[in-house]
């Protein structure tokens, strides 16, 4: 139902839609701004992704970075694994002072272990302190090439089984 | 956009041009803001206009104009309606009803561009609910509710004007 009011309403938009003034040519104005637009549009593209770019890249190399020192180079002469060759029901013999190491008087391929084998995948290079029992160390057959008592020279004979073994 | 579509849309802009400028008059209330408001949905519609020149390119102009109306309002631009004339109240003259022209004249620049764009979808498009409500992208109540806001707008700002039409 169409109330006075809203007739009033018609008209005056009526009247107000003819009073609308003649214009020109509006496509030019309008392609200029489509062409403006499509400017902006790639600017503020080519503005954003080198911002991204510049926030990211920080981020990117920090957190290739750690801590942590980084790991040595291989050494030449292969540094055997304790846990690997160190059998723990062996006993040093009473006629030895020292268990010699293993793998280096007798082995001619670096990484493994004196007859011949490869290592254990399991093995690790730092033995756990609570999976060997301290009456079990032989401190006396470190294996690093720094102990005077190991010595890693080709004069050392091979090791001798024990006869318990 | 190759020569084709390019006098294809020369021809549709000047022909649908003082129709489109009339609804854009309507929504904005200003000569300016008629014509910035018909080039920017103008403006939108020439990217497409490869895809739209084989369906309704006015409905889409005219669906771009009422939006972007709307939408000034909402992102709070900048009022691009001019300055109206004084609140005072209508008295009445004997020229037949044009002071109650004026008075409402005024009283929808007034309005809400979104109360504003509800009133000349229904009022001057002669556009049921349904259809507004789709031009629009909201719902039939919202609307429905628009329009009675910018009804009862309207009788606030127009207090005398059925009693000036009753005296008639």
């Amino acid at each position: 139902m169409t109330t006075p009011f809203e007739n009033l309403i018609r008209a005056t938009l009526s009247d107000l839609a003819e009073e609308a003034p003649p214009v020109q040519d509006q496509l030019t104005p309008a392609e200029r701004r489509v062409r403006n637009r499509r400017r902006t549009t790639m600017a503020l593209s080519a503005a954003g992704t080198i911002a991204a770019v510049l926030v990211a890249t920080p981020f990117a190399i920090a957190s290739t970075r750690t801590d942590a020192p980084r790991p040595a180079a291989p050494s030449a002469r292969p540094t055997p694994s304790p846990s690997v060759s160190f059998d723990p029901s062996a006993r040093p013999s009473p006629r030895e002072s020292f268990r010699p190491p293993v793998p280096i008087a007798s082995s001619t391929v670096p990484g493994r272990l004196p007859d011949g084998r490869l290592p254990m995948p399991a093995a690790s290079p730092s033995p756990a302190p609570e999976q060997v029992s301290p009456g079990l160390r032989m401190p006396a057959a470190s294996p690093r090439p720094s102990s005077p008592r190991v010595s890693p020279s080709p004069s050392v004979p091979p090791p001798q089984p024990s006869p318990e073994r | 956009m190759d020569e084709d579509d390019r006098a294809r849309l020369a021809e549709f802009v000047a022909g649908r041009t003082p129709a489109l400028m009339r609804v854009a008059y309507l929504l904005t209330g200003d000569r300016h803001a008629a014509e910035d408001l018909f080039q920017s949905a103008l403006a939108k519609t020439i990217p497409k206009w490869r895809t739209l020149r084989h369906t309704d390119p006015e409905g889409y102009l005219r669906t771009v104009m009422y939006r972007e109306q709307v939408s000034w309002w909402r992102r709070l631009r900048r009022r691009r309606e001019t300055a109206l004339t004084g609140d005072g109240p209508i008295q009445p003259d004997p020229s037949g009803g044009t002071d109650v022209r004026l008075a409402m004249r005024a009283a929808l620049r007034r309005l809400p561009p979104a109360q504003r764009t509800v009133l000349v979808l229904r009022y001057y498009e002669d556009l049921p609910e349904a259809r507004v409500a789709e031009v629009l992208g909201c719902t039939i109540g919202t609307v429905r509710s628009r329009t009675h806001r910018a009804v009862t707008r309207l009788r606030q700002l127009l207090p005398d004007v059925e009693l000036l039409e009753v005296r008639r």
